[in-house]
């Protein structure tokens, strides 16, 4: 859909919205307990004495409008709207911040803020950076839902460490399948992230900086090292191969044995040379006439059902092993040997010691999350901390050394022991510092030069995340965005689809698979000599120079290749039934009645266009796309390439919160910063020309200022010039116009008549106080 | 100071404080801003080289995704049992012969040097095209830079009007983008080669006055903001959209426009997205971009490789040979370099499905123009394919034979924001036989 269509019909579906969110938010919300008040009260009389030992003046404190920004920018990732902003500074409560911050911390808005956070910071990129549809679907599905549930740190830390079983019961598995194969740079992550301590170094040799050394590496990624997200072993696959073995296989395996036996008996036991010598002997014997017995037709074609059936299954969960961790060929300390077993042992911190039956990946989340290990709470609270006042206590807070210096150490242990309090509580905790009279004072106009303290006489001035510009725009684009989830019922459906696949394959008689693969295997092996016969043309046309001739015979052989394994995916997925596990996956991943009916736009609900409001699958739909997709070639990830990768130019995308939204190279979110989760926290809040010249030209600006946006309506219903400019500035900036900005922009609708409004949207748009949390 | 000492806070207040942006201002080197201790860099391997006299201005690199068969292209073994129906042809350079997928590449090799010895164990697709890219293993604690970001970390940017480094046709994955660099070494990445560069045309309906009328407009709401916020990076705003309305109205821009090119031209590269990214290249080139790296994906051959190969060879073949002509006809085949490069070869015995499987093993690559000794072969492999019998070239030797013919310095270590070392080809020793 075009621009213009989608603001046509922006403006077909325009109706007075008259929610009550605002007046909600300021009113509905009970008074914030007391120890939530004494708390913030100690933290503001820690930073205070720092201060002024330092000799640093504190900031003013803010007004409501500065405050009602700012708030809704750190809890719910966005600009209030104009009502919620009105409502705000409208009620007469004495206590209408507190009130107003409680609630926040209670809406969907703070998990769709708080998800794009943990995004960066657990890398939860397109596909999980393999072709892992249903595991980033479930993935992201269970970090909103721990969010929305708002599990406590500690427990949520330890999920996500020792996550294990299958994608359709625990989506928490994405922290494995993330780095699936890459199990030493899976725990250097986790060390970093969870306890602040980088270990990238010791990963190799000895850190150079830091007192750990390889042997520390190793011994802590013993723990996790039988973490395992690829998968072989299924019980009717095994059961299958092992009869089959049985049977036809002997042969082949007796003579294989007796030439080994024989080989040994002459080279003895170094296994390079005897592996060489094997190979030599078998392709004598293939060129002599004692042939070893020929594979038959039917083990090939029995490969190729397997291959194919199973293939989409083959990352749909993750085990524990024992596989132990081997020291490198290269280890180069005194202190071991290259290639000793490695047991698993902490590096710091008490020992960690398995309790009851618990396995080892469970001793290490426990000793991880544990209260007594003294940087996993320290990380958290300044990771908190941080989010609202743009700076760390400890910086960088995930390098933690003995070097590391807190500005304000008596602050810090003080919010470690109130963490500990609150018992890893992060909604909590937040609600505390947001209540701080250290944090609702003005934003710091100062410099701060890398590597110099700051005494937190206020937050600093922070520019807008990617996501909170994007959020922010969407505001004024469409009513209430924060439940709106155009993604949900695909997701659930991805991930549905792994389970039923399983089920088919899995979750039946040995006998009926037997019997299920037997068919198929008889009926691949005559479909695959057709395409056989195809293909054989195609080269000797080719060969004779017909070049036209053989693209187009290849074309067939690609055809009915797939036509091949098509009908082999439709008759063994015969059983599946699309969308009888729906409500039980929902149920997994806590999409309750009341997050599913809001999550799609009714019709007429301003801002839903045509295309997001179709969505929502029927059952019948979704069985199409089921069937689509097991048609689909397992190849097609790969010719995704070129213009398809790429955001297209003047195109809104899907309206919907950045936490909603994949954002592909090139699109507003990133052009803006957005992460692109290759590594740990790599946002960035950098000014480029890209993000200039989107909001210059881009389709933002051309959509805000027209008239089917919620600033254009609101911009329209406004009866006077006045209250045009208060309105504009309302939306935009979260505040009334001052006397010098509202003449000015008198003076341009003098001149420039009604588009002067449009100029003005543009104007704010582009202005960097838009960009930036004061 | 010793960089190994410094201290630096984190990445990001880092990054903001090397002013430094996509498409930016500054066309001076920024080699010695932004990585901590760069200024004085430590010594890393010795190799005794002398500086590149004439090195090489910008660099295309051509990449064939999914992992090209050498045998099908540039190491035919005409005969051979593993070689299929494929033939070998006789080429511009006496003695070279490549396959008969490549006609027109052939009368152009004595402009090229082919390496028939590489070598390397990066079987996977990802980790393969991750260490040609950058020289290292793929890890997922840090991510390095390509060659377009060496490049102008050291050399800067010639054309400040123009991105220094572009990505065409890459898929939604950069990789060797800007790595642990600041995020001003990005490369631009287009995905059509004709869709130019993003946002930079006023939206239809708005004129030019009323465009700039709507920027002093907002000159002046702002700033109160800007006064009372007189901070580097609220600055770096304000610079950011002087650039940009100069780049919108810098008449670099056509560069974009392929429609300026002749039909015949066009044809020429061919009716893909390959090759229209091969005709951008020599543009961007032609205006002094640094780097320009276009992709050609779908050499994952595993089933029906003598039908699919010669599909792709038919479309590399026209894109490269057209560029190659091209730019020697405009003079500037001597100062650009062109690297032809892929994750791997591919198995030289067919497999049951026709097909080649991922062979790291042995595989080959090409380099042609700036400094590059045209109508060369370096390296062999064996009767089969299968081995390499005499000079094998790593990933990382590759890498640095591309570094030294663009003049960089392969001894100087540079600081991951993490104070971790790293050198443009990963140590890696450049193949000074393939360079005149």
């Amino acid at each position: 859909m075009n621009l213009s269509t989608r603001i046509f019909l922006l403006t077909l579906c325009g109706i007075a919205s008259g929610h009550l969110i605002g007046a909600e938010t300021t009113q509905g919300a009970p008074l914030p307990d007391e120890a939530i008040i004494a708390a913030a009260e100690k933290i503001d009389a820690f930073v205070a004495k720092s201060c002024e030992t330092n000799g640093v003046e504190m900031n003013a404190p803010i007004d409501d409008e500065v405050f009602v920004r700012r708030i809704y920018l750190d809890l719910v990732g966005r600009v209030p709207s104009i009502s919620e902003t009105r409502d705000f500074l409208d009620s007469i409560y004495a206590a209408k911040r507190e009130r107003l911050i409680e609630s926040l911390l209670a809406s969907e808005g703070y998990v769709s803020h708080s998800y794009n956070y943990w995004a960066d910071i657990l890398r939860v990129n397109d596909k999980l950076g393999n072709n892992d549809i249903a595991n980033e679907a479930a993935y992201r599905l269970w970090i909103k839902d721990a969010l929305r549930q708002n599990k406590p740190y500690d427990q949520f830390v330890t999920q996500l460490v020792s996550a294990k079983g299958h994608v359709w019961e625990n989506g928490a598995i994405g922290y494995y399948q993330r780095d699936r194969g890459m199990s030493l740079d899976n725990m250097a992550n986790t060390t970093r992230i969870f306890l602040g301590t980088r270990l990238e170094c010791a990963q190799c040799h000895n850190h150079p900086f830091d007192k750990w050394t390889q042997l520390d590496f190793f011994s802590m990624a013993a723990f996790s090292n039988g973490m395992e997200g690829n998968r072989y072993s299924f019980p009717n696959r095994s059961a299958l191969t092992e009869s089959q073995r049985e049977g036809k296989g002997r042969f082949r395996n007796e003579q294989l044995l007796e030439i080994r036996t024989r080989l040994q008996a002459e080279i003895g036991t170094d296994k390079v040379a005897l592996r060489a010598a094997v190979k030599e002997e078998l392709k004598k014997l293939r060129e002599s006439d004692e042939k070893p017995k020929k594979k038959e037709q039917g083990d090939e074609s029995l490969k190729l059902v397997m291959n194919e059936l199973y293939k989409p299954l083959r990352y749909t969960a993750v085990a524990e092993n024992d596989k132990p961790l081997k020291l490198p060929h290269d280890y180069q300390y005194d202190d071991a040997k290259p290639g000793d077993i490695v047991p698993a042992s902490t590096m710091f911190g008490a020992l960690a010691v398995a309790e009851n039956d618990h396995s080892k990946i469970e001793t290490y989340a426990a000793w991880m999350t544990s209260t007594e290990n003294p940087t996993f709470t320290r990380v958290i609270v300044n990771r908190l901390w941080k989010r609202l006042f743009g700076h760390a206590i400890i910086e960088p807070l995930d390098e933690l050394t003995e070097q590391s210096v807190a500005t304000n150490p008596e602050l810090l242990a003080y919010l470690e022991v109130l963490m500990k309090d609150l018992k890893f509580d992060m909604r909590a905790f937040t609600r505390v510092l947001a209540n701080t009279r250290t944090y609702q004072r003005s934003a710091t106009a100062g410099e701060l030069e890398p590597g110099t303290p700051y005494y937190f006489q206020g937050p600093l001035l922070r520019r807008l995340s990617a996501e909170q510009v994007w959020d922010s725009a969407l505001t004024l684009l469409i009513d209430n965005p924060d439940q709106y989830k155009p993604s949900l019922n695909h997701d659930i459906a991805r991930i549905e689809e792994q389970k039923q696949i399983f089920d088919s394959l899995e979750g039946i008689p040995l006998e009926d698979y037997r019997a299920m693969i037997d068919r198929l295997t008889v009926s691949i092996g005559d479909r695959s000599k057709v395409a056989e016969e195809k293909r054989k043309e195609a080269v000797a046309a080719r060969a004779a120079g017909e070049e036209e001739k053989a693209k187009e015979l290849s074309r067939e052989v690609r055809a009915s290749q797939n036509e091949v394994e098509k009908t082999m995916r439709r008759e063994a997925f015969a059983l599946v039934d699309p969308g009888a596990d729906q409500q039980d996956l929902y149920a997994v991943f806590g999409i309750t009645e009341e997050v599913l009916r809001d999550s799609v736009l009714e019709p007429g609900q301003l801002g839903a266009s045509k295309e997001e409001m179709t969505e929502e699958l029927s059952k019948k739909e979704r069985r199409a796309l089921l069937k689509s997709r097991q048609g689909k070639k397992s190849t097609d990830a790969k010719k995704r390439r070129g213009a398809k990768g790429e955001a297209k130019e003047g195109d809104l995308g899907t309206l919907a919160r950045a936490s909603e939204i994949t954002a592909r190279p090139g699109s507003f979110l990133r052009t803006f910063g957005q992460s692109d989760r290759e590594v740990i926290e790599n946002a960035s809040d950098e000014a480029t020309v890209p993000q200039a010249l989107e909001l210059l030209n881009g389709p933002v600006a051309a959509a805000l200022a027209s008239s089917g946006s919620v600033l254009g309506k609101a911009l329209l219903e406004s009866p006077s010039p006045e209250a045009k400019i208060t309105t504009l500035y309302t939306a935009m900036l979260s505040r009334a116009p001052v006397e010098k900005e509202t003449s000015r922009l008198l003076e341009e609708i003098a001149a420039r008549g009604d588009e002067a409004y449009e100029d003005a949207v543009w104007a704010l748009l582009n202005s960097q106080q838009f960009l930036y949390i004061q | 100071m010793n960089p190994l000492l410094l201290q630096d806070t984190n990445r990001r207040l880092f990054l903001a404080n090397a002013a430094k942006t996509l498409l930016g201002v500054g066309a001076a080197p920024a080699f010695l801003q932004g990585i901590p201790g760069s200024a004085r860099a430590a010594l890393g391997p010795d190799l005794g080289l002398p500086e590149r006299v004439k090195p090489a201005k910008s660099v295309i690199y051509l990449y064939m995704a999914g992992g090209m068969t050498h045998m099908d292209t540039f190491d035919p073994k005409p005969g051979h049992e593993n070689q299929g129906p494929v033939k070998a042809i006789r080429t511009k350079a006496d003695g070279v012969e490549i396959s008969e997928y490549l006609p027109r590449l052939a009368n152009h090799m004595d402009k090229a040097a082919v390496i028939r010895s590489m070598t390397s164990t990066a079987g996977a697709h990802a980790q393969g095209n991750y260490f040609m890219h950058t020289s290292y293993e793929m890890r997922s604690t840090i991510r390095h830079p390509g060659i377009g970001a060496w490049l102008l970390k050291y050399k800067g940017r010639l054309n400040e009007n123009l991105p220094g480094s572009v990505c065409i046709a890459g898929g939604s994955r950069v990789v060797g983008g800007a790595g642990f660099f600041e995020s001003a070494f990005e490369p631009l990445a287009i995905g059509d080669p004709e869709s130019g560069l993003r946002n930079s045309k006023i939206t239809p309906g708005i004129t030019g006055e009323r465009f700039d009328s709507r920027l002093s407009l907002a000159n002046d709401l702002d700033q109160e903001f800007r006064a009372r916020y007189d901070l580097k990076r609220v600055r770096a705003y304000a610079s950011m959209y002087d650039d940009a309305v100069r780049i919108m109205n810098s008449k670099d821009l056509e560069v974009f426009e392929l429609a300026q090119e002749s039909a015949e031209t066009r044809a020429a590269y061919g009716d893909s997205s390959f090759g229209q990214g091969c005709l951008l290249a020599r543009r961007l080139v032609e205006r002094d971009v640094r780097a320009v790296e276009v992709t050609l994906g779908g050499w994952d051959t595993h089933n029906n490789n003598f039908l699919a190969a010669p599909e792709k060879a038919e479309i590399l073949d026209q894109g490269i040979s057209a560029l190659l002509d091209d730019l020697e006809q405009r003079g500037l085949l001597d100062q650009t370099l062109v690297v032809l490069a892929t994750e791997f070869g591919r198995t030289p015995r067919i497999n049951q499905n026709e097909g080649r499987d991922h062979y790291p093993k042995a595989f080959s690559c090409m380099l042609a123009g700036g400094g590059v000794k045209g109508g060369y072969v370096h390296g062999k492999t064996s009767a089969g394919g299968e081995e390499v019998e005499e000079s094998p070239i790593k990933i990382p030797d590759f890498n640095a034979t591309v570094a030294y013919a663009l003049g960089l310095p392969l001894d100087q270590v540079l600081y991951s924001p993490s104070k971790r070392p790293f050198t443009v080809a990963a140590k890696g020793k450049p193949v000074l036989e393939v360079l005149t």
